[in-house]
């Protein structure tokens, strides 16, 4: 994970915005990235990107270096992210999302790069029958590349409970693709 | 169908969705944010801190002006109770006035100043200084 300058980060505890826009800059794909594939919508994840860095804004004299500044950032957008989904409809994959799919999995080229589109209709299709938390372990974990502890800093589960989630999510997305016909 | 599902999963792993109006998205969130120093909360954090450093400094001024009083005035009746006063006849009047009245309590009295008081009881009310003059004359 990204790391930022303690020195920054004083600056914006002092409420300098110049310096908050280097960490913005720094996170703000990240950010993003979650949110996008947690909410599976773009302008969605838009809203919640600009409303995760107004929270770390406001509370940035709270962060008390305690974990990594990502983790903590993380940990704002998270929260944000299973807030958005509860207030949402849940999300229903759509008729195109399995083209979407079937389409990435006859390419068989490693170096091909998924357009946001098809990211959005992937997820959609793939964590169909997943809970929040269990896509959210899922994303952190399996998409985002942290591990058990980095997640437990940003969710507030503790190991055995973020495993069986993992578990559980990747043992869905398995049966969820083989009910579409991959081997 | 190519891809396993392994592949698909380990595909989707090593892949980011990339934020093609970045720069965009982060002068929204620049334009957006409120003034870290002048936001609601803090302000009514730091007038209640203002209210209560304002409570704490008139409570301490009381307190001054009131202990200054006290030892004014206990002072004053320091300087007023041990003047050393001529022996004139009017000494009893110029030092404080605390009177026994051995009439109710002559038990209370204790010692040699009992024995003033003996010397004394023709009298219903004595100061201190009449006892300890009485003392003096006997003793000393």
């Amino acid at each position: 994970m990204k790391q930022i300058d303690s020195e920054i980060l004083t600056r914006c505890q002092s409420g300098d915005k110049a310096a908050f826009h280097i960490v913005v800059q720094t996170y703000q794909q990240m950010v993003w990235s979650l949110a996008l594939r947690m909410l599976c919508d773009v302008e969605e994840a838009k809203d919640a990107t600009q409303e995760a860095f107004i929270k770390v804004w406001v509370n940035i004299r709270r962060y008390d270096g305690s974990s990594s500044f990502s983790t903590w950032v993380y940990s704002i957008a998270s929260r944000i992210c299973l807030d958005r989904m509860k207030k949402t409809k849940r999300l229903v994959p759509l008729p195109d999302d399995e083209t979407v799919l079937r389409e990435y999995a006859t390419v068989n080229d490693p170096q091909r790069q998924l357009e946001n589109g098809e990211w959005v209709a992937i997820l959609r299709l793939l964590s169909d029958n997943l809970s929040d938390k269990q896509r959210l372990v899922f994303t952190l974990s399996h998409l985002e590349g942290l591990d058990s502890t980095e997640i437990s800093a940003i969710t507030g589960m503790d190991a055995k409970q973020i495993k069986s989630n993992l578990y559980v999510a990747r043992q869905t997305i398995r049966e969820q693709l083989k009910r579409l016909g991959y081997e | 169908m190519n891809k396993t599902i392994d592949d698909i999963l380990a595909g989707l792993e090593n892949q980011q969705p990339v934020l093609h109006d970045a720069d965009k998205l982060t002068e929204q969130i620049m334009m957006n944010l409120p003034d870290i120093q002048l936001d609601a909360t803090d302000k009514k954090v730091v007038a209640r801190q203002r209210q209560g450093i304002g409570k704490a400094e008139v409570i301490i001024n009381i307190v001054r002006v009131v202990s200054s009083v006290a030892a004014m005035w206990l002072v004053g009746l320091f300087a007023y109770t041990f003047v050393d006063t001529p022996d004139n006849g009017n000494e009893e009047k110029a030092i404080a006035k605390v009177y026994i009245n051995t009439s109710n309590e002559p038990s209370s009295l204790c010692g040699t100043l009992k024995v003033a008081y003996k010397n004394h009881t023709e009298k219903k009310t004595k100061s201190l200084y009449s006892l300890w003059k009485e003392y003096k004359k006997s003793n000393i």
